[in-house]
């Protein structure tokens, strides 16, 4: 009889993972919510203020490659502490110096890549502690770690306007102090690391033509989820005029929707196997994209098809990483990491497409419509991907290895 | 590292006239060392006339060099058990045709040591001991009667009953261990503590025996004294990766084009090529078509699937039939790079059929039906599960010959222990229990073989595709002649049972099914209809009556405000 989630593993480490992985993901896009207020104060462009959001989208998933292998060469806990340090020196710097131009707010963006890339290490910290029949849940309840970008969306613009969008920087910093605390006392190293992976391993595993797909396949998704939550304010306030408070709080429902509902996605794989499912994500995030970019006319019914949108992507998320420890059993630490970078890299081109759309045409409709697009190319590759699957698994390659 | 052992043996008359012992030891070479073991062999022939010393002798030659000749894939005790009522049925036949030889019987108690364990067989008073860390433990029950008078009267012997009853036991090994073998003329004059005390005393098997039966003797035995000792020098493995040593620094060829040639083989076609495995039509100088399987060039840093696909090639050697490739043997000259070459057939997979959009009729179903359940069977009496049964791994030549392919992810336990985690297979092949982590065995070959057919009449899966890493409900099978009426009520019911959620309600062997298809119309099964509490979960009744309690609340409601 296999012993139940709640027996193994170690509890303490999950949870401080998932705390500290939520705070950072917070902190990573933060810059979206406050988007419209320091656009306004430095007189950004709407191409500016795509790629302001975008930065550390595209950092954060350059940055989770960096932190794979230092997860590897100095153990997750220390990793996560090196990220952490970065994260609140960068603020800190922000807080006191002050943001005063576009240059300074890519340079910060950048340093907050390192928030995004908490992901490779929240992620290895607590899974290695499970056996592999658990390893899914320890993910689920890790990753949902996600959230924390709603957090970003419900509080930065309040905060702004009561203390002013650059002394939001310094506040952050109370919870990330905390969660680093939390961090220090109660997050340990699981005992048994798997070896440390080689450059080599990374290019080996992009032989693999699945690893292709299934870095496209969270580049739909996740790039989806997370290029929407550092627009959605932008977005909100251009479309419908809304204050920056009030984006924030309808980014904020989005957001939430689209993180709280990855385990379902996990769970629906599970059951009715994950590329169905992930289909039926494709399929209805092209179709609520689609809608979406023909500019909805009222807000209510905007920000359901946004949460609709962003709900089925969150699905695919839990789809793709339901999938993705099985099928890359051996390679699994080297694949996260790829996967992950894929993921953010679609997030930054969303986020700066969304942009650029704006400049070059006024609206957002042809930037939606692409990602609409790459849905459904997405869908194509998982026809492909389903007919290779039809055989037989297991065997030698089914020996079990860890994040 | 393979199994080392030293043995000293001695048997003397003592004061009786003929000596009715008999032992035998069989250290076979390294290859057989490996698949078989060793047999060390102790037996005590009883009767009053000239047959104990035939019976003995003849046991144990027989049982020593029957042993040897079952099939590689046979589990040990299984193997035993065979040779051992063969032997039985000839000491009884012997003792009823011949007069003087009338009542022969004798005690065995048999060892075989192989990889990392040992296997005892014991009938009778003989005894084993072993002596590990200094304690000495007896391995055996003396099979005689429980009274003083009656001592050496023996309950079970070969050549005694018509049945033999013979105890099994299995152990692993530790280096340093020694057992000794003796009959009733040692330790019956001796006792165990005498026993224990020459084993300690000694570090030479020779020695030690020789001083066991001269001292029983002296010590006032009036039978023949025999006893053998074996000590274990080093332990082997329990797989073959030992025997496959030397095929394991092959390395995996690159990636080949149509035209190349390998070793001599003349690539000219690719047949299969796949994640981990390639599998090219090949010819060799003397123009004859083969295949060639090896391994994807990606792979030839991966042990485990090189060790794999060597023991591949072990399991296939060892399937000797016309229902499944036959490999082609290979020197180690000739064979430069990891690889084995089987015999090519003209004709088409099931599953290269069905993509040609073959219709096959029911008759045709239900031959091949047959041809592949002689196949299954021919496979699980050589005790092989072969894991993988699905349309695309079953061949029908042009000679009309039904192949099963691909021993890639069969089971058997000469290889070694099966892998715990994660069954290997096509997952809409795979049989409910598998995914729940139970291994694989006769039962879930013949649903996989029971949805090969269902798929081929319907071009459907009973309970809907399963992808893989999916952990799928299964409800009830929905019946194929949904998707196609012409199918038979027999038919149906024969793919029905096989499919069987439950593994208990499905065939228990792959001739029970041939049975009832070769009987088809004739004697059709009848087939348990799931009553309706069964088909649905308890889950799902016990939600029907939540809901229902709440609708009727509700209702009551209703009537009260109303």
């Amino acid at each position: 009889m296999q012993k139940s989630f709640w027996e193994v593993g170690h509890k303490p480490t999950l949870f401080s993972a998932f705390f500290y992985f939520d705070l950072s993901f917070m902190v990573w896009v933060m810059l979206g919510p406050l988007a419209v207020q320091i656009a306004a104060d430095l007189n950004l462009t709407p191409a500016q203020k795509g790629l302001m959001v975008a930065t550390p989208v595209l950092t954060g998933a350059l940055l989770r490659i960096f932190m794979g292998v230092l997860v590897d060469q100095i153990k997750p806990k220390k990793a996560g502490l090196v990220g952490q340090f970065i994260v609140i020196a960068a603020l800190l710097v922000a807080w006191l110096h002050g943001v005063h131009t576009y240059q300074h707010t890519l340079l910060l963006g950048m340093f907050l890549g390192f928030a995004g890339a908490a992901f490779a290490v929240a992620l290895p910290l607590a899974s290695r502690w499970y056996p592999p029949e658990h390893q899914g849940t320890a993910l689920g309840i890790a990753g949902a770690g996600n959230s924390g970008t709603a957090l970003a969306a419900l509080f930065a613009p309040g905060l702004a306007i009561a203390f002013g969008w650059n002394n939001v920087f310094g506040l952050a910093l109370i919870p990330l102090s905390i969660a680093l605390l939390v961090y220090v006392i109660f997050a340990k190293d699981a005992p048994d690391a798997p070896a440390a992976k080689s450059l080599g391993q990374y290019l080996a595993v992009l032989k693999d033509k699945d690893a292709w797909w299934f870095m496209f396949f969270y580049s739909v998704t996740f790039g989806g989820f997370v290029g929407l939550a550092s627009s959605l304010t932008i977005y909100f306030n251009d479309q419908y005029g809304l204050p920056p408070v009030h984006a924030g709080y309808f980014t904020a429902a989005c957001v939430f929707a689209g993180s709280l509902v990855r385990p379902f996605g996990g769970l629906l794989a599970d059951r009715i196997g994950g590329i169905r499912s992930l289909t039926i994500m494709y399929i209805l995030a092209a179709l609520f994209l689609f809608i979406l970019s023909f500019g909805i006319p009222t807000q209510a019914l905007g920000l359901t098809v946004v949460i609709l949108a962003m709900a089925a992507l969150g699905m695919g998320n839990g789809a793709v990483f339901q999938l993705v420890p099985q099928r890359f059993r051996r390679e699994i630490g080297v694949m996260t990491g790829l996967v992950g970078m894929a993921g953010g890299i679609g997030g930054f081109y969303l986020a700066s497409s969304l942009g650029y759309s704006k400049q070059v045409t006024g609206s957002y409709q042809i930037g939606l419509l692409i990602f609409a697009g790459l849905a459904i190319l997405a869908m194509v590759g998982l026809m492909g991907v389903k007919t290779r699957w039809r055989t037989t698994w297991g065997a030698a390659t089914a020996t079990t290895a860890k994040v | 590292m393979s199994l080392k052992f030293s043995v000293g043996e001695s048997s003397l008359v003592g004061p009786r006239t003929r000596n009715e012992d008999y032992a035998g030891v069989v250290t076979p070479n390294h290859a057989v060392l490996a698949t078989k073991g060793a047999l060390i062999a102790v037996a005590d022939g009883v009767s009053g006339n000239a047959g104990g010393r035939e019976a003995a002798e003849m046991t144990v030659r027989t049982v020593s060099a029957d042993y040897y000749a079952t099939p590689d894939t046979w589990q040990i005790h299984i193997s035993l058990e065979k040779v051992l009522s063969a032997a039985n049925r000839w000491v009884l036949a012997q003792a009823a045709a011949n007069r003087d030889m009338s009542g022969m019987a004798t005690t065995l108690s048999l060892l075989v040591l192989k990889g990392q364990r040992y296997i005892l067989a014991h009938v009778g008073d003989t005894r084993i001991y072993r002596l590990r860390n200094k304690t000495l433990t007896q391995l055996t029950t003396d099979h005689v009667w429980d009274r003083p008078d009656m001592r050496h009267v023996l309950k079970r012997a070969v050549g005694l009953d018509s049945t033999l009853n013979v105890d099994f036991s299995e152990g692993l090994l530790e280096v340093g261990d020694t057992f000794a073998m003796m009959s009733d003329g040692v330790w019956e004059p001796l006792g165990e503590k005498a026993i224990h005390h020459a084993m300690m005393l000694y570090d030479s098997p020779q020695m030690i025996s020789d001083h066991l039966t001269k001292t029983a003797l002296e010590k006032g035995g009036q039978d023949n004294a025999t006893a053998i000792i074996v000590r274990i020098d080093e332990i082997g493995t329990d797989n073959l990766n030992d025997l496959l040593s030397d095929a394991q620094n092959l390395a995996v060829p690159p990636k080949l084009k149509v035209g190349d040639a390998l070793d001599g083989f003349e690539v000219q076609d690719i047949l299969h090529d796949s994640r981990a495995t390639v599998l090219y039509k090949v010819r060799n100088q003397s123009k004859q078509l083969f295949v060639l399987k090896t391994l994807q060039p990606i792979m030839a840093n991966d042990k485990d699937s090189c060790q794999a696909l060597l023991n591949e090639e072990w399991l296939a050697k060892r399937v000797v039939s016309q229902c499944v490739p036959q490999v082609l043997p290979l020197t180690a000259e000739q064979r430069k790079h990891l690889y084995y070459v089987m015999t090519w057939h003209e004709g088409a997979t099931l599953q290269q059929r069905i993509e040609h959009g073959h219709h096959f009729t029911v008759n045709g179903v239900a031959k091949t039906a047959e041809d592949l359940m002689r196949g299954i069977s021919m496979l699980h009496r050589l005790n092989i599960i072969h894991r993988d049964i699905k349309p695309a791994n079953i061949h029908i030549g042009s000679d009309q010959r039904l192949r099963i392919l691909d021993l890639g992810v069969a089971l058997n336990t000469t290889i070694g222990t099966p892998e715990t985690m994660s069954n290997p297979g096509t997952p809409s092949f795979m049989a409910p229990e598998l995914f729940e982590g139970k291994s694989a065995d006769i039962t879930t070959d013949i649903y996989a073989a029971g949805v090969t057919l269902y798929y081929l009449l319907t071009r459907k899966y009973p309970y809907g595709e399963i992808e893989p890493f999916q952990a799928p409900r299964f409800g009830e099978p929905i019946r194929p002649t949904r998707y196609r009426p012409d199918i038979p009520a027999w038919l149906e019911n024969i793919i029905l049972k096989a499919v069987a959620r439950d593994s208990d309600k499905r065939f228990e062997t792959a001739d029970e099914m041939l049975h009832a298809l070769e009987y088809g119309e004739l004697k059709p099964i009848a087939l348990q209809r799931t009553p309706l509490i069964a088909r649905a979960r308890l889950l799902k009744w016990q939600w029907l009556a939540i809901f229902s309690l709440i609708l009727n609340f509700l209702f009551i409601y209703l009537l009260i405000v109303s």
